[in-house]
């Protein structure tokens, strides 16, 4: 998990940018964790996640009457009482214990938009190193939860040990993840009919022993009904790699995309590089530099201080 | 985090000749820790993860009682349900189970369940 030192108070930042943008993300491989609300273009301010059938029916009620967002997933609306941690870290074709379905309905103007979507993860390998650590670790949880007065459990540090346990889940050797998304639109003088369906198949390999990401990131997306032809398929295909660094002061990431529209058969790549150097505690250096997808006016770079007020640190995954 | 409790008794009858050993399974692949402990005993027979705790003879266990704390913490970010199957080798019943569910990720649920073997 990479920290980075909060910025609380005044930043200096020198920016020499070609680009209209000086934002840099560093999620271009990264799936939709919610493929519905990605076609959608929403992002809704919350999401209801039922735990049961009973649940479900009265949250598609509610989103059906009054806009808004659930998420399920099906395998766990029933308790898997033999189903242990130690069995789904081994489990390395969990797709119905991660099928989720994402469903959404928003208003504009006078159109209803409905999507629906699922992602599921194909396949999923841990390396025995990581594995072992993360067994290491839920032994360390175990030995934390096993208190006879539940009230003298130390929450704060079960807490830390919970996070770096997520922090060892995320890295996963191999992993191989397919989402899809289906969306269609209703107004006062026309039935629902499908407008634009789009599916993101993802594979993410990551070596054991190197801070490296090797992704490859393939999107279809199509629309349907009254749209001209020209505009109605897009298909990308994406390869790239993140690298990624950190020491006590020091935080560096780099990503790089290479992104074929398949469709208009022409090609583009994209690069970033994110550093962070705290000189002492309160003033962090940073520099971003990269080149966007653009042909023209694509290359940004920023140099800067931050001055911070505050100690407290933020994570980003 | 919040922190649930709940509190149960089981009647158990056990074979008084066999020896009587108990396994405890947290399902929904989340992760639990336990105590386990005679109500008259001043030491924990068990702690961590319980996996054939011999409990003794049947018959030296008759009329006495086990407390079981199995404290278990949602790390499963598919589900909030709880689920902990005591089973006893050689008792009737030989699996009990107790089902519920935490708020959201990073709870924690407390079963406290005395066993009273007869």
């Amino acid at each position: 998990m990479k920290k980075l030192f909060i910025a609380g108070g005044f930043s200096f930042l020198f920016i020499h940018s070609f680009s209209q943008t000086g934002t840099i993300k560093l999620n271009d491989l990264n799936m939709p964790s919610s493929p519905a609300f990605v076609l959608m273009d929403k992002s809704p301010a919350s999401i209801e996640k039922p735990s049961s059938p009973r649940a479900l029916g009265l949250s598609l009620i509610n989103v059906w009457k009054n806009s808004g967002a659930i998420e399920f997933t099906p395998y766990w609306f029933k308790d898997r009482p033999a189903y242990t941690f130690e069995d789904n870290l081994k489990k390395q074709i969990p797709i119905l214990q991660t099928f989720a379905i994402s469903a959404a309905t928003a208003k504009e103007d006078s159109n209803t938009l409905i999507a629906a979507g699922f992602r599921t993860q194909l396949v999923r390998i841990y390396s025995t190193d990581a594995s072992a650590k993360i067994l290491a670790q839920k032994k360390k949880i175990v030995e934390l939860l096993s208190q006879e007065n539940p009230d003298d459990i130390d929450q704060a540090a079960v807490n830390d040990a919970k996070s770096e346990l997520n922090n060892l889940q995320s890295k996963v050797s191999f992993n191989a993840e397919l989402a899809g998304a289906y969306m269609g639109q209703s107004g006062p003088s026309k039935a629902l009919a499908s407008t634009k369906a789009g599916c993101w198949l993802n594979l993410r390999y990551t070596p054991d022993k190197f801070p490296l990401d090797i992704v490859v990131l393939a999107r279809y997306s199509w629309s349907t009904g009254n749209v001209s032809p020209a505009a109605k398929d897009s298909a990308f295909f994406d390869y790239g790699a993140n690298l990624s660094y950190q020491d006590k002061n020091f935080d560096v990431a780099v990503e790089y995309v290479n992104r074929r529209d398949i469709s208009a058969k022409q090609g583009y790549d994209r690069f970033a590089l994110v550093a962070n150097y705290q000189v002492m505690p309160g003033i962090v250096a940073v520099a971003s530099l990269g080149k966007d997808f653009k042909k023209v006016d694509n290359v940004f770079a920023i140099l800067g201080i931050k001055f911070g007020l505050s100690k407290e640190y933020a994570k980003l995954k | 985090m919040a922190l649930k409790k709940r509190t149960e008794t089981v009647e158990l009858t056990v074979v008084k000749k066999q020896h009587v050993l108990l396994t405890i399974t947290i399902g929904n692949a989340q992760i639990g820790g336990n105590v386990v402990r005679f109500n008259n005993a001043q030491e924990a027979l068990g702690k961590g993860e319980i996996e054939n705790l011999d409990l003794g003879l049947g018959s030296d266990l008759i009329g006495k009682t086990l407390k079981v704390t199995t404290n278990i913490l949602d790390v499963n970010e598919q589900t909030n349900g709880i689920v902990v199957t005591y089973f006893f080798h050689n008792g009737d019943p030989a699996g009990t189970m107790f089902h519920d569910t935490v708020k959201a990720d990073g709870d924690i649920f407390s079963f406290i369940v005395e066993f009273n073997f007869n």
